[in-house]
């Protein structure tokens, strides 16, 4: 299994008071927030520089119990047809055969297993399915902040992580190395509560 | 420039030894075998990685371009069966169609899970449908001239289909296309030193799945349209008026009509899917 568990993430998403949440979280699930959630990631072109893309929709739940962490669960879910890099032919190439198949494949998928506390920041354990192919993977979850946000409690989690796209099948561009085999990713996601989720919709 | 030796090298060199070496051994009626080892090895050097077996791509993603090519096999020797008679004549038709039509249900395992029934249903019944009718026209056109320009023009059209597939959004497969491609130009080359060369009509079979695989491929994995797909994938069968004709029409004159007709329809499809 050549994945690696990079680094922690670094930044804060938004401006509300880091508290460890842990222990103020409600141990409700939350629902990721999908106007107000990112997915980066980049990749070596040519072996020079760094090429970035984004995939605009990502889905998903997450139930923390800060006292038995054990309890606790991300699932995550990402739309591969939403890549974005700011090229339209580009991205009709990346969502067909030659890369992510979309049509054949059409989710990415993030689903824990196990779950410990590193600190403040959750250990996440789970199977990344991506191309039809189940990994394992291990990332390190942090906490990036919560607050309120009209009447509605939101909270911040940022995870970053390489994937080799060759463990998936995509191997695409290796043999002319044109495009790296580590791509690395970075999901930062909002969540709201459940409850408060269903009352208000959409995040907007 | 390195780059684009490695592909020409990737794409070329198997399906170009493959066919040389079985064809130039046993005669073209093992061209279909040559053609599935040539798209396996071909695929396995662009991904850099050795092509899953069977019984584990159907346990694991049941990509369909693995599937094309390990259908491609076995379709492959199914036709090198025929000419040999291991198989009784009656079931020659039969065969080659359920041939086809398991080949196609392999390909589409993964979209058919997004499909109803009913859809499923037109969906497999129309790519055999004229996939049956293609190979029946070939066959026939292969029994009217079974030289090497015959061969060559198979080979033609299924480099019409790699311009196709390139355009609909895949490299890869229009260098699966053009791997195909290079098999069946191979094959007509051994006439260079085989001068009794004959393309044996069980070619048609191989040729038929392949060409109509590809572009059933780019419909559902790609961005192919189904229009361009129903007129690239019939055109081989405007080399039906390679036999047919007057008596007052030579066998050169309808060779050069039916290979006109089959330039024509590619060319229609392409231009369809450029000018989408």
């Amino acid at each position: 299994m050549k994945i690696l568990i990079v680094t922690a993430a670094l930044s804060a998403a938004f401006s509300f008071p880091t508290d460890p949440l842990t222990t103020a979280l409600p141990k409700d699930a939350w629902v990721v927030d999908t106007a107000h959630s990112s997915v980066v990631f980049k990749v070596k072109h040519a072996g020079s520089s760094w090429f970035y893309g984004m995939f605009k929709t990502v889905t998903g739940t997450i139930a923390l119990d800060g006292s038995k962490p054990e309890n606790s669960s991300f699932e995550v879910e990402i739309d591969p047809a939403s890549v974005d890099t700011r090229n339209g032919d580009r991205d009709q190439h990346l969502r067909g055969p030659d890369f992510f198949d979309c049509k054949q494949f059409p989710t990415m998928r993030f689903q824990s297993s196990k779950v410990e506390m590193a600190g403040n920041d959750f250990k996440v354990t789970g199977t990344l399915s991506l191309h039809g192919v189940d990994k394992p993977l291990t990332v390190v979850v942090q906490p990036t902040g919560s607050g309120e946000m009209m009447g509605k409690k939101v909270a911040g989690f940022e995870a970053t992580f390489v994937v080799k796209r060759s463990d998936f099948g995509i191997e695409y561009g290796l043999a002319q190395k044109a495009l790296g085999d580590e791509v690395h990713m970075t999901i930062a996601v909002e969540a709201n509560p459940k409850a408060a989720k269903a009352d208000a919709g959409e995040g907007k | 420039m390195a780059d684009l030796i490695r592909v020409v090298l990737y794409g070329v060199l198997p399906a170009l030894g493959a066919a040389l070496l079985l064809v130039g051994i046993a005669g073209t009626r093992l061209l279909g075998v040559a053609n599935g080892l040539g798209l396996l090895v071909t695929l396995g050097l662009l991904k850099q990685r050795l092509p899953t077996w069977p019984h584990d791509l159907w346990a694991g993603n049941n990509d369909a371009m693995l599937w094309l090519c390990w259908g491609a096999l076995g379709v492959g020797v199914l036709a090198a069966a025929h000419p040999r008679r291991e198989l009784p004549a009656w079931l020659s038709i039969p065969s080659g169609i359920a041939c086809i039509g398991g080949s196609f249900w392999l390909v589409l395992v993964n979209p058919r899970k997004r499909w109803e029934t009913t859809e499923s249903i037109a969906q497999h019944g129309a790519a055999i449908v004229l996939t049956t009718l293609t190979w029946l026209s070939v066959r026939r056109a292969i029994g009217a001239r079974p030289g090497p320009l015959m061969a060559w023009t198979l080979g033609g059209c299924l480099a019409g289909d790699a311009v196709l597939l390139h355009f609909s959004g895949s490299t890869l497969q229009g260098q699966m296309a053009g791997a195909a491609a290079t098999a069946f130009a191979a094959a007509g080359g051994t006439a260079l030193w085989r001068h009794s060369f004959v393309l044996d009509r069980a070619a048609a079979l191989p040729f038929a799945a392949i060409h109509g695989g590809l572009l059933l491929t780019g419909v559902h994995l790609s961005e192919l349209g189904i229009g361009a797909a129903a007129i690239a994938g019939l055109a081989p069968a405007a080399l039906l008026l390679c036999g047919t004709g007057g008596p007052g029409t030579s066998a050169a004159m309808r060779f050069v009509l039916g290979v006109t007709g089959m330039v024509a329809l590619l060319l229609a499809a392409i231009w369809s899917t450029t000018a989408a």
